[in-house]
């Protein structure tokens, strides 16, 4: 599948970058939740009749800190692992953690607080297979109105074969109210 | 019983060289929009960049911070950039993805916008989030190049509500 698709009619590439392609009639929306003043929140039950899931948030957070996610309540370190690329303002930064260091996925860095929203679009391929490790993909951002913000492009691994059957985040400190919602590509 | 969404808004076509497209009366329905916008190229050479603007604000009410590179910061603008490259006068075709979360919340706003352009031995990736410091519910985009050029014949942009 190419990076980018390039049709005369737009109607059917909607998704983006390194994603499956999404259109009208094989995007739904599975669930939604309004999360207030919480440092966790799970989607669970998630079917396993679609293809692939993507998450999407809208959140303002009382700390700057980071954004964490968790598949079926795993909480084991060896089992996490993560890389980014990420731009501050004033330098673009590579890096990653192994497995044995978190017990989750590190999903975004925010350099806003509290009155300007951090966002996200989280997608996980093939995520109800039980042949292979989850893999995700993760673009999230904040600018918080001057020089500070962080946009990140960010990949993560979780080492199970299991099925994916709930989701949870979480925050390294404090908490977030907004919007994360749930949805499933056919 | 899940919802099906992704939901084409509106679709432009250029059929003609224009400076700006407008999508106005956004309904507040959805959670999120996407823009969807391929350029067909563009007329001038501006050295400038692609950008949007919304509810027809023009106050220094926008703020980004780009990969690209190196990265950098644009600080307090009067626009959100879609791209901060600059744009060439080739057929080339440049693609723009374009997010913007809970567009009809009361929170402040912020963008996620994804830009490629690939001309043979020349190309631009590149990540950008913006800002819109208003807690108004965003009813219309305007999408412009800062400085003189317009978008060629045959450009297509989609609105999605997600």
């Amino acid at each position: 599948m190419p990076l980018l698709q390039t049709k005369a009619d737009a109607s059917a590439w909607g998704y983006g970058f390194l994603g499956a392609t999404a259109s009208t009639g094989n995007f739904y929306q599975i669930q939604q939740l309004s999360p207030s003043a919480v440092s966790t929140v799970t989607f669970s039950g998630i079917p396993s009749t679609y293809k692939s899931l993507q998450v999407r948030f809208n959140l303002v957070t009382t700390s700057a800190t980071f954004g964490e996610l968790q598949f079926n309540s795993d909480t084991s370190t060896s089992n996490y692992a993560m890389h980014y690329l990420s731009g501050s303002g004033s330098a673009a930064t590579a890096g990653g953690t192994a497995s044995g260091t978190n017990g989750y996925i590190k999903m975004f860095q925010n350099a806003s607080v509290t009155t300007y929203p951090s966002v996200g679009i989280i997608d996980i391929i093939d995520y109800a297979n039980t042949n292979k490790n989850k893999t995700v993909k993760t673009l999230v951002g904040a600018n918080n109105s001057t020089s500070t913000g962080s946009i990140e492009i960010n990949s993560g691994v979780w080492l199970s074969t299991s099925a994916i059957t709930s989701l949870t985040f979480l925050v390294g400190a404090g908490t977030y109210t907004g919007t994360i919602t749930l949805y499933g590509v056919s | 019983m899940a919802t099906a969404t992704m939901v084409p808004i509106a679709t432009q076509t250029l059929g003609s060289a224009a400076a700006s497209i407008t999508f106005s009366s956004i309904p507040g329905t959805y959670t999120d929009l996407r823009l969807v916008l391929n350029v067909a190229g563009y007329n001038q050479t501006p050295s400038s960049n692609p950008v949007m603007q919304f509810n027809s604000d023009n106050a220094t009410n926008y703020s980004y911070t780009n990969l690209a590179g190196s990265g950098s910061a644009g600080g307090t603008t009067s626009y959100v950039p879609i791209a901060a490259f600059s744009v060439g006068t080739a057929a080339q075709a440049y693609s723009y993805f374009v997010d913007i979360f809970s567009y009809a919340g009361s929170t402040n706003k912020t963008v996620l916008s994804q830009a490629a352009y690939d001309s043979n031995g020349a190309g631009y990736v590149e990540l950008i989030v913006g800002l819109w410091r208003s807690t108004s519910a965003i009813t219309s985009i305007t999408v412009k190049v800062l400085s003189s050029t317009t978008f060629s014949t045959g450009t297509i942009a989609t609105l999605f509500g997600i």
